[in-house]
């Protein structure tokens, strides 16, 4: 046990494991896990500070490890990352100042306006990747044993089509993501992911993995490297300045990323195991799963901070949400093993797994 | 066999480090109130980093390492 702040102590060993947990969606779907982390150790009973400062150093780290590890598996685009990374940072600049504005009018508002944005983000966000998936997924279905082992995985949607045809001076060609694009488009996107990552207090991840494979249309193993980078450049400097504040209990941090960074290292590497798609499927299950701690809160704010069951039932949830995706991952990477193994896999778990030459080189 | 030691070695470190802060928190918090708010931030990003490179690289090391457990090269000099 360790000593947060006066009176308030949690177990090493429970942090660890769920560290365990964040670091294998983590390193699996290409998210920072920021979005899973901070209502977890604020329900455990960090003061929201020192949660959301904490969780940054764990993310830093962990965004390190993850992007140092994509990198050798040769899924990092890194001019994209930087690109991305520098239009984030100054939508982030904007978003914070929107949200001192909103603000400015009321703090119940602002609580309000956050959780509205945030559940419609999630909620976009998931049912566009549900539907998506559902469409890939039934295309997948109707091949062959031969033709599904030699299917890329490519994902190649009418926006991106789009707006990969639009030739606004610098026309980049990213030669890693094979696909040529304006260097405004990319910049341009990170701000606007940025703004609302500034605005809701969010890494941004489960926003850029998205943007980049539906809009961009980097292929997803690419995008998940290059959505890290672009988060790691990000929340270090969030940790940098929380830091400098006093927010960050090193010695948590340090504990949580011993069983971050296995977690990690088991989902990176299990997607070079897999297709695009099962990473697709774990973003959607976790996104559709974070949607409902912020609808029971949104619930107790609207009903006037009174009905308390309400707020006990958002806890409890927003604990509950990281066993979705990590049983799913945990369930595929279990099926992975037993296919490149040479023993049976149900078909639709067959549709979700790489080509053995791609799966041999990762 | 070295890069075994290494991976151990360097989780370890991170082990070790996180040991020291938890142990001796009350003594660091006094110690890093001495220094200025930017200093702090220095510090604190330095050790996350450190923590991750040397995480990092233990990874990497016990790959390498069960990779040639797995794949003696004398033994496979031997055959070919």
């Amino acid at each position: 046990m360790v000593e947060i702040a006066a009176g308030v102590t949690a177990n090493l060993y429970l942090l660890a494991a769920l560290g365990l947990g964040v670091g294998l969606i983590a390193g699996f779907a290409g998210v920072s896990g920021g979005y899973l982390l901070t209502p977890i150790l604020i329900v455990l009973g960090f003061p929201a500070p020192i949660a959301v400062g904490t969780g940054l150093a764990l993310m830093t780290a962990n965004t390190l490890i993850a992007v140092i590890r994509h990198r050798e598996l040769g899924h990092l685009d890194l001019k994209m990352g930087i690109i991305l990374a520098a239009g984030t940072m100054i939508g982030a600049e904007g978003g914070v100042r929107l949200l001192d504005f909103t603000k400015g009018i009321g703090e119940d508002v602002a609580n309000v306006a956050v959780l509205a944005a945030l559940l419609l983000t999630l909620a976009t966000v998931a049912i566009s990747m549900a539907r998506e998936v559902w469409h890939r997924s039934r295309e997948l279905s109707r091949l062959s044993d031969a033709e599904l082992e030699n299917d890329s995985g490519a994902l190649h949607t009418p926006a991106c089509h789009f707006l990969q045809g639009l030739c606004i001076f610098p026309h980049i060609r990213f030669t890693k993501s094979k696909l040529r694009i304006s260097g405004w488009i990319v910049f341009f996107l990170g701000a606007a992911i940025g703004v609302l990552s500034g605005f809701l207090g969010v890494g941004g991840c489960f926003m850029r993995a998205p943007a980049l494979i539906y809009l961009v249309g980097q292929p997803s193993l690419m995008a998940v490297g290059t959505n890290l980078l672009g988060a790691f450049i990000g929340v270090a400097f969030s940790c940098f300045r929380h830091a400098m504040l006093g927010h960050v209990h090193l010695g948590v941090a340090l504990v949580m990323l011993l069983g971050t960074s296995i977690g990690t290292q088991i989902g990176a590497s299990g997607t070079s195991w897999l297709k695009g798609l099962a990473v697709r499927y774990v973003l959607t299950a976790s996104v559709a799963a974070a949607l409902f701690g912020p609808a029971f809160k949104m619930a107790y704010f609207v009903t006037g901070s009174e009905i308390a069951w309400l707020d006990h039932t958002a806890k409890i949830v927003t604990v509950a949400q990281i066993f979705v995706p990590v049983t799913i991952i945990v369930g595929l990477l279990v099926m992975a093993f037993r296919h490149f193994h040479g023993k049976g896999v149900p078909r639709w778990a067959r549709r979700l797994m790489a080509g053995r030459e791609h799966a041999a080189a990762g | 066999m070295v890069a075994g030691i290494e991976a151990i070695a360097a989780a370890a470190t991170v082990g070790l480090m996180a040991w020291y802060t938890i142990a001796q928190q009350s003594e660091l918090i006094t110690r890093m109130q001495a220094y200025d708010e930017s200093g702090v931030g220095v510090i604190t990003i330095v050790a996350v980093l450190a923590a991750g490179g040397l995480l990092s690289f233990a990874f990497e090391k016990a790959e390498e390492a069960a990779e040639a457990w797995r794949h003696p090269s004398g033994k496979r000099g031997a055959d070919d």
